[in-house]
């Protein structure tokens, strides 16, 4: 019964919304006309009740704030550029972690065969690669800039380890221009400067050079370019030693070949001149040397020191008197040479630390060797590769 | 088709206050995501009559209506920003939000009421008969109508102010259609009873 009435009810509203008059509806209903009568009239008002629309100020000061709070919303929104920055963010994360899990799992063994190659070798190119992959994914100036530096420090040393080779590569690096007695170093490395040469050299300039390593130990310059101010570049080694009033150099390196006026150690020329010889000189001996550049750009040699590693089977004393003699000398124990005392450097002297003991048995554990005779004096492995056979 | 986008955006992107609705919801809700402030312009030109009228039938008090009704649309601006806002219908949102609004007003007035309410239901005259009249019979009304209980104020104002229809009713409110039925006659008895038999004829 209720049910019923609500029913109708439904359908005399829907009615009176299309127009209909209650009185026509009520006599369609006449068993409901007495309980409807009051609702539908009630209904009636309860439509018709008038409203006012909204003022125009009201909805003007609604409006000015919605937007408001709209401008406000916006700026407490994050930007979309920054949503650009996070997400090449994550792209570059997921790139590196991608990178690096394929160079741990394929290529690592590629990647540390090569970080000792040099200029023109074959890993050469995958260690640069490799280099600045690494730099790539630096997100962090201060460290970037830590191993960019590594890296310029990484290019002096193959420079270096070029020159003592003697071996003709192109070559950049980047360095400090010093004058010694007519004679350019950029960081600790001799350079030439041919008609060829573009850029100039001025003292205590940073540059960035090209150029080619000789057989002779200079880097004969292609281009020099100066570096804005502030460039962090690597310094080298010291090369001078101060004594006096003239400028004093230390060299430490191995004999490659003996004439009369001169001798040849780690591919300089060294000029002999009333020169204070200490032991024995013969080639491929490890010698200190001491001396002086002339104007005209010759090494002459105040004091060679030839150190007795023949005698000594215990290569690494040698190695300490080595490092005590450069403290003398206020240099760091690498001079801007071949690194003869240097354990870890390119030549020789792996069999000390072998087989320190057995000095006969040095040369045949080392296969590479290639020394000539004296078998002896080769014992403390400074006669070692291919540069030997050039004499 | 493509034709028709066009117009109703040429329509909508002149602002809708000149016109009736014809654009897309979907596409205002976008520009709301996106703080577009012509779009937020447009849709407040367009439904804050509605959602104030909504209000001002509930309450009787205009400038009530008009705050809630604006807080409506920042709660508005608020939701889809939070990705909690309509995703179709932005006019029942806005209505069930302006609802809810009421409903908290009422709560506060009822516990701690400023004005007796019940005080004032003057005699019921002869009829309207001139302007004074009919705001007279209007307030009557609006008296009754304060005495019904929310959920038979809330189905008036959405049949009878709102023009929903029974089915647009339970939606709103989240009720079946037959006891939106009941509700409605039990709403329009007691409304009647408040009022007192009136002949509009």
């Amino acid at each position: 019964m209720n049910n019923d009435i609500y029913d109708v009810l439904e359908t005399c509203l829907q009615s009176i919304e299309h127009g209909a008059k209650v009185d026509a509806l009520l006599a369609r209903y006449p068993q409901f006309a007495d309980e409807l009568r009051p609702l539908l009239k009630t209904a009636l008002s309860a439509r018709a009740m008038p409203l006012t629309s909204p003022s125009a100020s009201g909805m003007r000061r609604g409006r000015a704030n919605l937007l408001q709070k709209a401008a406000e919303m916006r700026e407490a929104k994050p930007a979309p550029r920054s949503r650009r920055s996070v997400i090449p963010m994550f792209q570059r994360l997921a790139i590196s972690l991608g990178l690096t899990f394929a160079l741990v799992f394929s290529g690592t063994g590629l990647v540390s065969a090569s970080s000792t190659a040099l200029p023109g070798e074959n890993l050469y190119p995958v260690k640069r690669t490799w280099e600045d992959v690494r730099l790539f994914f630096v997100f962090d100036p201060s460290i970037r800039m830590v191993r960019e530096n590594e890296y310029e420090q990484e290019r002096l040393h193959e420079a270096t380890e070029l020159l003592a080779e003697g071996r003709h590569e192109e070559i950049s690096f980047a360095g400090v221009v010093a004058e010694q007695n007519g004679q350019f170093y950029i960081s600790s490395l001799p350079v030439i400067l041919t008609a060829e040469t573009k850029g100039m050299l001025e003292n205590g300039a940073t540059v960035m050079a090209v150029g080619r390593t000789d057989a002779l130990g200079y880097v004969v310059l292609a281009t020099v370019e100066t570096l804005p101010p502030g460039s962090m570049v690597p310094l080298g080694r010291p090369i001078q030693v101060a004594s006096g009033e003239r400028d004093e150099f230390h060299l430490d390196g191995r004999i490659d070949s003996i004439r009369e006026f001169d001798l040849t150690v780690n591919g300089r020329v060294v000029y002999l001149e009333n020169t204070r010889i200490e032991g024995t000189i013969s080639v491929g001996a490890q010698v200190e040397v001491e001396g002086y550049f002339t104007s005209d750009g010759r090494f002459i040699a105040i004091k060679i020191e030839v150190e007795d590693s023949a005698s000594d089977d215990n290569g690494n004393d040698d190695n300490s008197n080595d490092v005590n003699s450069n403290d003398a000398n206020s240099n760091d124990d690498n001079s801007n040479d071949s690194n003869s005392n240097d354990d870890s450097s390119n030549d020789s002297n792996s069999n000390d630390d072998n087989n320190g003991s057995d000095d006969s048995g040095s040369n045949k554990d080392d296969d590479s060797n290639k020394d000539e005779g004296g078998s002896d004096d080769g014992g403390g492995g400074d006669d070692s590769d291919s540069s030997d056979g050039g004499d | 088709m493509r034709a028709q986008s066009a117009i109703s955006s040429f329509i909508f992107d002149r602002g809708a206050s000149f016109l009736m609705p014809v654009y897309d919801d979907r596409q205002a809700l976008n520009g709301l995501r996106n703080l577009d402030s012509q779009v937020i312009g447009a849709v407040y030109d367009q439904l804050y009559p509605e959602v104030y009228r909504y209000i001002l039938y509930r309450l009787g008090d205009q400038s009530l209506a008009e705050d809630l009704a604006s807080d409506a649309f920042v709660r508005l601006l608020e939701a889809v920003q939070d990705k909690c806002g309509p995703q179709t219908n932005l006019k029942g949102w806005l209505i069930s939000t302006a609802s809810h609004a009421v409903a908290d007003h009422l709560r506060r007035v009822y516990r701690r009421p400023t004005e007796m309410i019940t005080d004032s239901i003057p005699d019921l005259g002869p009829g309207p008969q001139n302007e004074f009249d009919l705001r007279e019979q209007s307030n009557t009304v609006q008296r009754a109508y304060a005495q019904l209980t929310v959920e038979q104020q809330e189905v008036l104002a959405l049949r009878f102010n709102q023009g929903y229809s029974l089915e647009e009713t339970a939606d709103a409110m989240k009720k079946n259609v037959n006891a939106i039925k009941a509700i409605q006659f039990r709403a329009l008895a007691a409304l009647q009873r408040q009022i007192g038999e009136v002949d509009y004829e």
